[in-house]
């Protein structure tokens, strides 16, 4: 059952050819991992799902209203983690425990929770992003650079969670630099180049192997790109 | 409308725990007091001097709330991403454009609080220190023209969200609203005075066609009138006082209008 | 929340046919209409206005504050050389009076200093008589036809001022008296003296000072002694 839906989705920024003719797919306990270079047009794909980017033409369709973490977004600085998850809870009409709970969840510390995000390291702004983001329990999740500013451990703990989510029937659709985390989490990997879907990979294994060979194909679509 | 609600109230909250907003709150409570010391320098009009002060406090501190709390917040929202935080919840631009309105005019209540609670007590010491010197009714012309001289702000921070709807960030916003505020703050006192028809007959007519025709599409902040006559406790007709009214209102209404449009089709790359 | 253009346009419409009106019936103008022409050139007049904004009271105060100023330098040079100080005088307090006409400080300032201290009776007597459409006080006129009878003895003017200060709610029984004294031209001196004196009383004493000089002038007149 497919809980996302893209059909050659375009949009041109002026000159620039931003997504020509994207069209994928994600079912209900599946991942999909973008991967390309800077500026192949991953976070605009993302972006007009979420309805940030209005698309010249194409359709999306989704069961529901997807969840989103931006790559670079800000938190609001003067507003604690917890204030800003208990209003997500209460915008979603979730229970507001959900928020503390979600916090616990990605490790943010306790006595962290409730002091202003501006006071927070980077690792704890990605783990308070996280756990905004997924709080509520969303059927599909989009995920920018999700590992970003995590060290070793938050990340490990973050894959787990999100496999987690996904076996209890999530759908996620993840953009990242980092190909091993891809491998890990995703079932198929879509190579982005030039605003286009390049290649399709499904991920079989999940080893080392699968890693080396994505590698080397962004290596060759990086290079074309160029 | 839970969400815009919500949000409303998470602007609220956002704005009150910013440190600038807490200190502006602490200034508001002893600033109406200083002011009674150059007030003691004037001879027979000192109530009419202390209500002058005030409304500059008052111009001054609206103007501080609005390009150092209120415009960054929005320009944040915008440059830093901050925004699709809310809008991916989801929830509409122009919901979301509503909310942050109603958080951020919102914001100006507390510190209204303070300011007409703190001149008030300031006034009513001034007229006992005073005798003859401050009017009796000081204090209420002082609330009554705070009420009044807040609706042009309101005006002009719909006018923010205009600007923001099609801005890149902050800079820009900052410079084009700066550049409205000073239209505005110039341009009604000087067609005011454009009236004497030996000023006219010296001016030449497309110089008053560019003046009225910009006056016409900002927000007047012409309250130099009010100002005046509150600070001389002279009335002012109810019909002037509604029609006053109405057309700020509906100017920030009819700028929150074109702002939810343009930022509906706005790209948020 | 959709936004339909069907709703858009019709109320777009309203609430600008409601900003027209508001503009329209709200148009407050205390003033404005009542100001004759302008001593100092009408553009500066407007940059003035321009500046001071939304608190022209404001700049009617500093006016009167620059006139303290002006009057305290002024003690320090020799009364000889002065004149350049009077200048100054003269125009804050016109300034004053455009940005303010209702402040009675200006007026004040204007008999005690402009006429008494920097003899400037003309143009005394021109801001006390602009007086007349803000105030309802009779003091400024009443000064104003006292100054241009006796110091510029022009007994029209000053008559038309006493008339004119008569016609005040405030007038007291002297004002009609003095205004008939004029009339007949008799007992000047004494009745100057007599004025003086009032007027000193609610003078702040540092500024009395130009006032007892002028006293004692006419006391020294032998029509006083008599």
């Amino acid at each position: 059952m497919s809980c996302l839906e893209v059909k050659n989705l375009s949009k041109i920024f002026g000159q620039d050819m931003a997504l020509e003719q994207v069209s994928l797919h994600i079912d209900k306990n599946k991942a999909v991992g973008l991967l390309g270079a800077n500026g192949a047009g991953k976070s605009t794909l993302i972006k007009c799902i979420l309805g940030l980017v209005n698309p010249d033409s194409g359709s999306i369709n989704t069961d529901e209203p997807p969840a989103y973490l931006a790559e670079l977004a800000q938190l609001p600085a003067s507003l604690s983690a917890l204030d800003l998850l208990t209003y997500k809870c209460r915008s979603s009409n979730y229970p507001s425990s959900a928020a503390k709970d979600s916090l616990n969840e990605f490790g943010l510390p306790d006595k962290a929770q409730n002091k202003p995000i501006r006071t927070y390291s980077k690792g704890m702004r990605q783990r308070a992003s996280l756990a905004l983001t997924l709080c509520n329990h969303p059927r599909l999740i989009l995920l920018d650079e999700p590992m970003s500013g995590l060290d070793a451990l938050g990340r490990a703990e973050t894959l787990a969670t999100l496999k987690h989510r996904k076996k209890q029937g999530a759908a996620i659709l993840m953009s990242s630099h980092i190909v091993s985390d891809m491998v890990q989490l995703c079932d198929r990997i879509l190579i982005m180049a030039h605003g286009k879907i390049c290649e399709n990979i499904t991920l079989v294994t999940h080893s080392l192997h699968e890693v080396k060979i994505l590698e080397e194909k962004l290596k060759h679509w990086t290079e074309s790109a160029q | 409308m839970k969400k815009t609600l919500f949000l409303a109230l998470l602007t609220l909250r956002e704005i009150a725990s910013q440190r600038i907003y807490q200190i502006l709150a602490a200034i508001l409570m002893f600033v109406p007091w200083l002011m009674l010391i150059p007030a003691s320098l004037f001879m027979l009009d000192i109530g009419k001097v202390i209500i002058d002060l005030l409304f500059l406090c008052l111009h001054c501190w609206l103007l501080v709330y609005i390009f150092f709390i209120a415009t960054p917040l929005l320009a944040r929202d915008i440059e830093q991403s901050t925004c699709h935080i809310f809008l991916t919840l989801p929830m509409s631009r122009a919901q979301y454009f509503l909310a942050r309105f109603a958080g951020i005019t919102s914001g100006f209540l507390p510190l209204l609080l303070l300011f007409l609670i703190s001149g008030s007590l300031a006034i009513a010491f001034a007229s006992s220190a005073w005798q003859g010197y401050v009017g009796s009714n000081t204090d209420t012309s002082f609330i009554f023209g705070t009420l009044l001289i807040l609706l042009p702000y309101i005006a002009l921070t719909a006018v923010l969200f205009l600007i923001t709807s099609s801005a890149s960030g902050l800079p820009e916003i900052t410079v084009f609203l700066f550049s409205v505020w000073i239209l505005c703050w110039t341009i009604p006192p000087v067609l005011a005075a454009l009236q004497n028809v030996e000023i006219q007959q010296s001016t030449s007519n497309i110089v008053m066609v560019i003046i009225q025709a910009t006056n016409q599409l900002l927000p007047d902040l012409s309250s130099s009138e009010i100002s005046l006559a509150m600070a001389h406790n002279h009335t002012i007709e109810t019909v002037q006082v509604i029609g006053y009214c109405i057309h700020h209102l509906a100017y920030a209404l009819l700028a929150m209008l074109i702002a939810i449009l343009l930022f509906r089709r706005r790209d948020l790359s | 929340m959709t936004l339909r253009w069907t709703v858009i346009v019709p109320v777009a419409g309203i609430l600008l046919a409601l900003v027209v009106w508001g503009r329209s019936v709200s148009d407050i103008q205390l003033y404005a209409a009542h100001q004759e022409a302008p001593v100092w050139s009408d553009k500066q007049q407007l940059f003035y206005r321009a500046w001071a904004g939304a608190l022209p009271g404001l700049a009617a105060d500093l006016a009167v504050l620059n006139v303290f100023n002006i009057y305290a330098e002024s003690q320090k040079t020799v009364p000889s050389s002065r004149n350049t100080w009077w200048n100054h005088l003269h125009y804050q307090l016109r300034v004053g009076q455009i940005m303010d006409p209702y402040f009675r400080d200006i007026y004040r300032l204007t008999e005690g200093l402009l006429a008494y201290e920097a003899n400037k009776m003309q143009e005394s007597v021109e801001i006390l008589s602009k007086s007349e459409p803000f105030l309802n006080s009779s003091d400024p006129l009443l000064v104003a036809s006292f100054i241009a009878h006796q110091e510029l003895h022009n007994d029209e003017l000053a008559f038309d001022l006493a008339n004119r200060a008569s016609q005040k709610p405030d007038a007291q029984p002297f004002t009609v008296g003095y205004a008939s004294s004029l009339l007949k031209k008799s007992n000047g001196c004494r009745a100057a003296v007599q004025f003086l004196a009032g007027r000193m009383q609610t003078m702040p004493e540092k500024y009395q000072q130009g006032i007892r000089n002028r006293i004692k002038r006419l006391q020294a007149n032998d029509e006083c002694n008599d």
